[in-house]
């Protein structure tokens, strides 16, 4: 399309600016300030009682925010690391494997992505509580989401389960666009399999790699569903992740209604979203897309 | 293209895709075998999945349970989730587009700017946005409304769209405008008589996108919609793991693959879309 000269095109513009600018600018831009005030979700007047930085002092000092942080930082890394790994490994199978029905199976594997993350949940719930299908078959009587230690890490696994055949799409779709005369090329040298992955196809997908793992990044820092349902943070915050413990602050009838606090919690969450924002910024200028 | 491959290397593969094959369909077949059996115990089914006795009480009861303690059917709840997902998706591609258009065909200052900042967006939490938005939505007196996740989802839907549409507004032939400038069409006509028409796949990629963002969207619904009359799927069924009600495995499975239904047909019948329009939006995102 020839482009052309314009002051403004605003009336094309326009509608899409002003949602940003209403659900989702001002939003952010209040809750920055909803965070250096105290407010307990009734008092009609929120900005009653300011605060300054008592909050951001609280959260230094909140031990149940740095579990949070750190069930978190848990759950991004293990998901990024692992849903990589199994969607590489799958797609190289799925891709060199020549089978006769791969788009069969690839829909299969990726089935799971396009359920809620609720429903899944739900599924798995019953897989690990108590009474439930883990514990009946091998005779255990082990509270995997109740206990101290593991609730966190069920929940990375079922994200795992649920989100690897996405990134095997992907990396799949990064092969298809692989010249695949270098990698015969290489093997009429000699070159064995695990070669040709190193040196030919892992550096030709490095770019899908990045866009996949900032993709997990993001949805682990916003992860929620899967904590709510299956262990709702609990017992007593052990497996509470940032966002559920921004919940349990503000809306939970159980939590204590502290906006303020809430929204200082979630100050980090909007925090790392920048951080990434800028290194996607970078890399799409770079690459001058 | 054929690849070659050593008979031990298409036994390993063969091995590891069932592997994952039964590590995916496990525990589906398995929630499925609980909704058609008669307890949900372990000894009520053979090697896990088949179910001993046979039973299709579990829907029945299924319905009646969530009429009874969730205050819903399950017609009302699919109802509101197309009702939210359509208005939300028609509305979001409909101003996209033109956003896209405009950004494609027109040159003007700071453009890249705004086109980064719009599709960068998809990268803000809703955590971020809860408290602010439930404020906003109460003050415009839409909280517990249809408006109240309609209008977030709209702007969530935004950036993804905007992003894939202007790709490939951008490809079409500029040939496409001269001729149309000669029949004396102005922009908004060559938009709207030219361009959109052609540019299905491009919107069918962005439905399959902002189809499974919108219709499984949980933590916004379930803080906006507080009546038990118009919650979505996901909102109403995370009820019944609540613990606030014991409900049988038999009930619990059924209504589990029920609410579940609308989305697998949906993706029966678009599934090479679904493939093709989660790694358009993601690789160029």
């Amino acid at each position: 399309m020839r482009l052309k000269e314009k002051f403004f095109p605003l009336y094309y513009t326009l509608p899409v600016i002003l949602f940003y600018l209403v659900f989702l600018f001002y939003p952010i831009f209040f809750n920055v300030i909803l965070s250096f005030f105290n407010w307990n979700g009734i008092n009609p007047n929120i900005f009653k009682d300011f605060v300054a930085f008592e909050n951001y002092k609280n959260l230094i000092l909140d031990k149940v925010f740095w579990l949070a942080f750190r069930n978190t930082i848990y759950f991004v890394i293990s998901t990024v690391i692992v849903q990589n790994l199994i969607g590489l490994f799958l797609a190289h199978i799925l891709f060199f494997g020549n089978f006769k029905y791969g788009n069969i199976l690839r829909s299969i594997i990726f089935f799971p992505t396009i359920l809620s993350p609720v429903i899944v949940s739900l599924v798995w719930k019953k897989i690990f509580i108590s009474d439930g299908l883990l514990n009946t078959i091998l005779h255990l009587d082990i509270a995997w989401l109740g206990g101290l230690y593991a609730g966190i890490w069920i929940v990375a696994f079922v994200n795992i389960w649920q989100w690897s055949g996405y990134n095997m799409v992907l990396y799949y779709a990064g092969l298809q666009s692989l010249d695949y005369q270098l990698v015969e090329a290489a093997m009429i040298d000699g070159a064995n399999w695990a070669g040709i992955v190193a040196k030919i196809v892992i550096p030709f997908l490095i770019p899908t790699i990045t866009i996949a793992s900032i993709l997990t990044v993001l949805g682990g820092f916003k992860v929620f569903d899967l904590v709510y349902i299956m262990t709702k943070g609990g017992p007593a915050h052990q497996s509470e992740v940032i966002t559920s413990y921004m919940y349990w602050l503000s809306f939970d009838a159980t939590g204590p209604n502290r906006m303020g606090y809430a929204a200082t919690v979630v100050i980090f969450s909007l925090f790392i979203a920048i951080v990434f924002a800028s290194i996607r910024m970078r890399i799409m200028f770079t690459r001058k897309i | 293209m054929n690849k070659r491959m050593s008979l031990g290397g298409y036994i390993f593969t063969r091995i590891i895709i069932a592997l994952e094959l039964i590590i995916v369909l496990f525990p589906v077949l398995w929630i499925i075998s609980i909704s058609f059996r008669e307890g949900g115990n372990v000894n009520d089914s053979w090697l896990l999945i088949i179910p001993k006795k046979f039973t299709f009480e579990n829907y029945s009861k299924s319905v009646e349970f969530i009429h009874k303690w969730l205050g819903i059917t399950y017609q009302r709840m699919f109802f509101n989730s197309i009702l939210v997902t359509v208005i939300s998706i028609g509305i979001a591609i409909v101003i996209s587009s033109f956003a896209a258009f405009g950004f494609a065909s027109y040159k003007f200052k700071g453009k890249e700017e705004l086109y980064t900042l719009i599709i960068i967006s998809f990268m803000i939490p809703a955590q971020v946005l809860l408290i602010p938005l439930f404020l906003l939505l109460g003050k415009m007196g839409l909280i517990n409304t249809y408006a109240a996740v309609i209008l977030p989802y709209i702007t969530f839907g935004i950036p993804i769209s905007v992003l894939i549409l202007r790709g490939f507004f951008e490809q079409i032939p500029k040939e496409l405008r001269d001729a149309s400038k000669v029949d004396g069409a102005g922009d908004l006509l060559y938009f709207i008589k030219i361009v959109l028409p052609i540019s299905k796949p491009a919107i069918a990629a962005c439905i399959i996108f902002l189809f499974l963002q919108t219709w499984n969207e949980f933590l916004l619904a379930l803080v906006f919609l507080r009546n038990d009359l118009i919650q979505t799927v996901p909102v109403t069924v995370a009820k019944i793991g609540g613990g606030a009600y014991i409900i049988p495995w038999g009930i619990y499975g059924a209504a589990i693959v029920i609410s579940t239904i609308p989305v697998v047909i949906v993706f029966l019948i678009f599934q090479k879309w679904f493939i093709r329009g989660i790694t358009m939006g993601a690789i160029k995102g």
